[in-house]
């Protein structure tokens, strides 16, 4: 069956109070949904939340809307589907070179001039294979990012100059100037459920990346913690009680969208901001 | 202890001064009530409050009526509450409800003016009179009613009284609604669609059946498709909307869309029964309290023709309409005709159901998306 629609345009303001979907044209074109709050100010905090393979990025922004709505920030979620972006958690797609990175600084670009959020640095987080992509965006776009979760990644770029990109940053795709050590400055916070321990279909797996980083999830977010910790990295982690790699309960049970934008900003009733400790559960 | 065991079985016959008519409220005989099959129609109904049987009365639309299958004809079984589609025969006893019936591709059928012999007018469960049927529909199942269900004082039960209670407005969901050029032109499979791609896309749906004709085939599409909950009008004390005022009807599919948003949809997508020149139908879309309530608009047309015709009519009205579907869509030919005189993208089963359903709920439908379309 033929597909015959032409692509739809942002307007110019996105009205507040809805989860909408907005795109503009590009190669490939950059698509997101976002949310903005009735009660988000000029210059306030946004929120970029990153999709893993399941490619639900509307999910995200609603499940975070009642919380973002609490304190203001407007959330927006990119949409790379695997067609036009190919392996976007690596950031630039090994294959055809096509680069999420530029695609995502576009769309913060959009969304802050359409909703008046602060796009100078943003929020970043990412789920499963947007962890992926979480992690290496700000590793090359630090001087974007205010601060970084991750959720559940699969595996990690280490911050290890001798292990090769992108398991490592030695040859990066955009040369030594790629990665700005500035992104060991950012407050990292990383989740991981506590029973995120099987080795299913979606986890990469090989002797090599099971040697370095761990056999399952949650091996490997401990692992790459120490890591960043190692090179004096602010990285906080925390283990999600009851949970395995599906999070999607934990939006519910958990109240994960709170403890995603504790940080961020408080709620506008005043409530002060939580201490994130170093390791704890939830 | 089984509601149906609870009815009386020693009334006696006395005269039932119901407002609209007199009437003779009899005994109800318990055992015939509990082995008379209920019909989808009545699947909110609480037996344990039929204890008279109610004749020599004018039935009302929503009335459940007791009645005796005399002749099996275009409708040959009986959607039960449960939703299984229950065979027929001749000497069956039903219990189903009066109403009115508006179906092109079938009957046209109002509520008889007595209980008098009268048709199965829906397979899910509606007494009526026939004024007109189709030329490919068969003459319709014929029914001798016994007389109408009543409480203790002889009162009808009418599925008003069973209506769900709207509960204070929920949080707001994201209203999705389909409409189309008659019947048959792919509602409901375009809401089965968007049903199935919004959940995909990881969102809570709920799906609601705003007006026709009680049937639980519209609500199972949506309910096998994904979503969370399903309702129709039956849940608002109506057998069928045909014949109902339009500030009935408002108050109807706004009753629906803030029952299904109880429990946190994210997406309530709502079918609208007939095509856009049915009467109900028309006044409803036409309805700027409707208007204000969806946030999109899928047009469902059985051709190019159809599809022109519909949109400019949803244009007038200035309607969010985001996509134009059903029927056309099967042919590349007319999906492209469609296209071409709409403006309007054309979408078919595959699309909304692999991405594009969250994309077109959730677009913006000011003037600049229709500026962006061009």
């Amino acid at each position: 069956m033929t597909l015959h629609m032409r692509p739809i345009q942002t307007s110019h303001a996105t009205p507040p109070g809805r989860v909408l979907y907005q795109s503009q044209p590009g190669e490939p074109g950059r698509e997101w949904f976002v949310y903005r709050p009735a009660s988000a100010r000029p210059g306030g905090p946004l929120l970029v939340v990153v999709h893993g393979i399941a490619c639900n990025p509307a999910e995200y922004v609603f499940r975070m809307a009642d919380a973002a709505e609490r304190r203001g920030v407007v959330v927006a979620a990119p949409l790379f589907a695997k067609g036009a972006y190919g392996q976007y958690q690596q950031v630039i797609d090994p294959r055809s070179g096509v680069r999420a990175d530029l695609a995502l600084l576009d769309i913060i670009t959009e969304v802050a001039r359409a909703t008046d959020a602060d796009d100078e640095r943003v929020h970043l987080f990412g789920v499963s294979g947007g962890a992926q992509f979480a992690h290496r965006f700000a590793m090359m776009h630090p001087e974007a990012v205010a601060s970084v979760g991750l959720a559940a990644a699969g595996w990690y770029t280490f911050p290890d100059a001798e292990q090769a990109w992108p398991l490592g940053l030695a040859g990066h795709p955009l040369g030594v100037e790629g990665v700005d050590p500035a992104f060991l400055d950012l407050p990292w916070r990383v989740f991981v459920g506590e029973r995120d321990v099987e080795r299913d279909v979606s986890l990469r797996k090989s002797d090599a990346l099971d040697t370095l980083q761990g056999r399952d999830r949650l091996q490997r977010a401990r692992a790459w913690v120490e890591a960043m910790r190692a090179r004096g990295a602010d990285v906080s982690l925390t283990l999600i009680p009851d949970t395995g790699h599906a999070l999607g309960r934990a939006f519910e049970r958990r109240a994960l969208a709170d403890l995603i934008l504790d940080p961020v900003a408080p709620e506008l009733s005043g409530a002060p901001l939580k201490a994130v400790p170093q390791e704890t559960r939830q | 202890m089984t509601a149906e065991n609870t009815v009386s079985a020693t009334a006696a016959i006395e005269t039932f001064p119901a407002s609209r008519m007199r009437g003779r409220a009899g005994r109800l005989d318990s055992e015939r009530l509990a082995e008379a099959r209920k019909a989808f129609t009545t699947r909110n109904v609480d037996f344990r409050q039929a204890r008279r049987l109610l004749t020599g009365v004018a039935p009302t639309a929503g009335d459940l009526v007791l009645a005796r299958v005399e002749a099996v004809g275009h409708h040959t079984k009986l959607e039960l509450a449960s939703g299984r589609r229950a065979k027929l025969y001749s000497g069956d006893e039903i219990v189903v409800a009066y109403g009115a019936r508006y179906a092109p591709d079938q009957f046209h059928a109002d509520v008889p003016p007595s209980l008098d012999a009268c048709d199965l007018i829906a397979g899910g469960g509606l007494a009526g009179r026939v004024i007109a049927r189709h030329a490919r529909a068969g003459r319709p199942t014929r029914i001798q009613p016994h007389g109408l269900l009543a409480d203790a004082d002889g009162a009808p039960l009418n599925l008003r009284r069973f209506a769900l209670n709207c509960p204070p407005m929920a949080k707001r969901a994201v209203v999705a609604a389909v409409c189309g050029t008659s019947m048959n032109s792919g509602k409901t499979t375009t809401a089965a669609s968007l049903v199935r791609g919004l959940k995909l896309a990881g969102l809570r749906v709920a799906g609601v059946k705003a007006t026709g004709t009680g049937s639980g085939g519209d609500l199972w599409s949506m309910a096998d498709a994904g979503a969370r909950r399903v309702l129709d009008f039956t849940d608002m004390g109506h057998a069928s909307t045909a014949g109902l005022p339009p500030e009935e009807i408002l108050r109807v599919a706004n009753g629906l869309i803030d029952l299904a948003s109880e429990g946190g949809a994210d997406v309530v997508v709502v079918e609208v029964a007939d095509g856009l020149l049915q009467e109900e139908t028309a006044a409803l879309l036409s309805s700027r309290a409707f208007a204000a309530r969806i946030d999109s608009l899928f047009f469902a047309a059985g051709e190019a023709m159809g599809a022109l015709a519909g949109v400019q009519w949803l244009n007038k009205r200035n309607l969010p309409l985001v996509a134009v579907s059903g029927l056309v869509t099967c042919s590349p030919l007319g999906s492209a005709e469609a296209a071409r005189a709409t403006g309007v993208p054309v979408v078919g089963v595959e699309e909304l159901e692999n991405g594009l359903a969250a994309k077109l709920c959730l677009s913006v439908t000011d003037g600049a998306r229709r500026a962006a379309l061009g």
